[in-house]
């Protein structure tokens, strides 16, 4: 399955894509893609190679969720989400492994943004996790080194935070003094509050 | 705004001017008197039939953030036949051009929302890749802008109007027949797309978990290509070819296939002008940057008709279409000529589907040629109001993705139903300057 799903990306980074209408039951990308002339098809764009290679080992979030899904399952229950927003310390201990680009382990991505979902579900009756949460995350991107981390937390804020001045006040202020991906988020996480 | 458009319909009206003979062209429309069009994002879908190679319009131009992108696309323009087309420093010198009739925004879909609406201010018919926007919000904006500008717009998939409908056997038409004429009998269809081809085999549109940021090349304008999405470090994996797996740009295999599936039926249900009330979720808690697989999505409208959408290959046998008499409609199978019904009698034989068929009438003419859109300005008929609806079908999935559940959608207010959490999603800001751009 990893190779089909390497060489599928391989292919795919050679720019082929369906979109000519497929009879056959077994996807035929190549076969229907009107190329213009000259241009080879499984030519991959030199950019690609080794960018490419240095991923091998690195899984598709389908075969993450596949290898690990009873983890997973395990993982997201309510009862599991309730209780990383029951109090400031537990929240933070679930951020604190956020890391640095792209480098946060999956399971702790996914439980992160479920709890964001998990606060919003029933955002009135859940108002305290939710405040809890939304604090934390600030608390994290305030304090943290690197611009990922804040970019992270800002972007979990994005779906939970709550409407209010204080909070917009807060983002704005962390916007200003940071680089300018952080002031970006941090402006479309305003405007997202501001609705 | 007066454009090239514009004038080739006044010079019609005096005569017929051409800078080149048209017998020297051996008949061909003279290339002054030809509509113009340029593409935006020379990926791999721009290669493809309707964009490159395309003859109803003359290639004049292009652009790509990508030098190498360029620079191939150049070359690839004078082999398709085009000449020496102009390459464009950025998209808004392009949309400045007045010479640029069409644009065909062959762009990932976290850019056809803004793009479309400034080509439309822009005084652009477009031409746009699937899926027509990545969010509700968007999809709304672009309808508003292209309607108040008098633009022409279509989409780029086809299968209401022309091919055959995946993996059936057969165009829609007939499968619309179907519907219209009530042979399904009165009630609420249930529309299993798994049975065609679901959407398991696209699953390898999927993000890749901890990748490493790399050092982008000097060739490539990552913050140009970012455009309107949330800036993170450059890797090669979250762009060209494999964006899809990352919710910043796209949704994964359904971002890719969902409206070449849902477009027609949306159609052959005739829901145009509707969409779902509810959609339901069965599947894993996605992660917040990268697109992983769902199990079950389902979208019910207000009539109770559901389009069930397979994500883990287990409804491959079941009918496309099942209606309240009984009655199913099937796929064309080995030995069968025609697409195949059932009903509590059993299967009916193709002799008697070919003669019921013939007997109904066929389903309102479509508009399917957008050059002659362009320049009749009669709507294509997959526009932006059509196409809208079938978007909104895709965006309303991929948020109960996100979501991890199911939620109710207002399909005439266009928001969600008291779920502050999935209108988050529905209606999502740009980074500046993109906002300003596409929402004023």
């Amino acid at each position: 399955m990893k190779k089909a799903l390497i060489g599928m990306t391989l292919l795919a980074a050679a720019g082929c894509v369906c979109t000519a209408p497929v009879e056959a039951e077994k996807p035929v990308e190549t076969a229907t893609v009107a190329v213009a002339p000259g241009k080879d098809p499984a030519a991959p764009y030199d950019d690609y190679g080794p960018a490419m290679a240095s991923e091998k080992g690195n899984p598709m979030a389908v075969e993450w969720h596949n290898q690990n899904a009873a983890a997973l399952d395990a993982a997201v229950k309510d009862d599991v989400l309730a209780a990383f927003v029951k109090d400031d310390a537990s929240a933070k201990a679930l951020l604190a492994q956020v890391k640095d680009a792209y480098r946060t382990d999956a399971k702790a991505a996914i439980q992160i943004a479920a709890v964001t979902q998990w606060v919003m579900a029933k955002p009135d009756a859940r108002k305290d996790a939710r405040m809890t949460w939304t604090k934390a995350l600030m608390d994290t991107a305030e304090n943290a080194k690197c611009d990922y981390v804040k970019l992270f937390c800002l972007d979990q804020v994005r779906w939970c935070g709550c409407p209010c001045p204080k909070l917009a006040a807060r983002v704005e202020k962390l916007g200003k003094k940071s680089s300018k991906p952080v002031a970006d988020m941090a402006d479309l996480v305003v405007r997202g509050l501001k609705k | 705004m007066t454009n090239r458009r514009d004038f080739l319909k006044s010079a019609a009206a005096l005569g017929a001017f051409s800078i080149v003979p048209a017998g020297v062209l051996k008949g061909e429309t003279a290339p002054s008197n030809q509509l113009t069009r340029a593409i935006i994002g020379f990926g791999g879908i721009a290669h493809s039939a309707n964009h490159l190679p395309f003859k109803g319009s003359r290639l004049i131009g292009l652009c790509d953030p990508d030098e190498l992108h360029v620079k191939d696309g150049l070359a690839c323009a004078e082999r398709a036949g085009w000449g020496k087309v102009k390459a464009y420093k950025d998209f808004m010198a392009l949309l400045a051009d007045n010479s640029v009739d069409v644009v065909h925004i062959c762009t990932p879909p976290h850019w056809h929302g803004c793009m479309s609406v400034m080509a439309a201010n822009a005084g652009k018919d477009i031409w746009c890749e699937k899926p027509m926007t990545r969010t509700v919000g968007e999809g709304k904006r672009v309808m508003e802008v292209v309607k108040a500008r008098k633009r022409m717009f279509r989409l780029n998939t086809w299968f209401r109007f022309q091919d055959t409908f995946y993996g059936f056997g057969t165009t829609v038409k007939p499968i619309r027949q179907v519907v219209e004429n009530g042979l399904l009998g009165k009630g609420p269809i249930k529309c299993v797309f798994g049975a065609g081809q679901g959407f398991d085999w696209k699953f390898f549109w999927s993000g890749l978990v901890n990748l490493v940021p790399q050092k982008c090349p000097s060739t490539f304008d990552w913050d140009m290509w970012l455009g309107p999405a949330p800036w993170k470090p450059y890797h090669a994996h979250r762009t060209h070819a494999t964006f899809r797996g990352y919710w910043d740009y796209d949704g994964g295999g359904l971002g890719d296939m969902a409206q070449h599936y849902l477009d027609p039926l949306q159609y052959l249900l005739c829901k145009d002008e509707t969409s779902p009330v509810k959609i339901d979720y069965v599947g894993p808690k996605q992660h917040p940057d990268v697109v992983g697989r769902f199990d079950r999505i389902t979208l019910t409208y207000a009539d109770g008709t559901e389009v069930i959408l397979d994500g883990d290959g287990t409804l491959k046998g079941e009918p496309l279409l099942r209606g309240a008499n009984g009655t199913c409609v099937y796929k064309k199978g080995e030995g069968s000529t025609t697409l195949r019904i059932k009903d509590a009698n059993g299967w009916w034989p193709d002799k008697k589907v070919v003669d019921q068929l013939a007997a109904l009438p066929p389903p309102a003419a479509q508009q399917t040629d957008f050059m002659d859109s362009v320049r009749t300005r009669k709507p294509f008929c997959l526009n932006e109001q059509t196409g809208f609806r079938s978007c909104t079908m895709f965006n309303l999935a991929i948020v109960a993705e996100r979501l991890g559940r199911g939620f109710e959608f207002d399909p005439v207010k266009l928001c969600a139903k008291n779920d502050p959490a999935a209108d988050r999603f529905l209606f999502q800001a740009l980074r500046e300057p993109w906002q300003k751009e596409m929402f004023g």
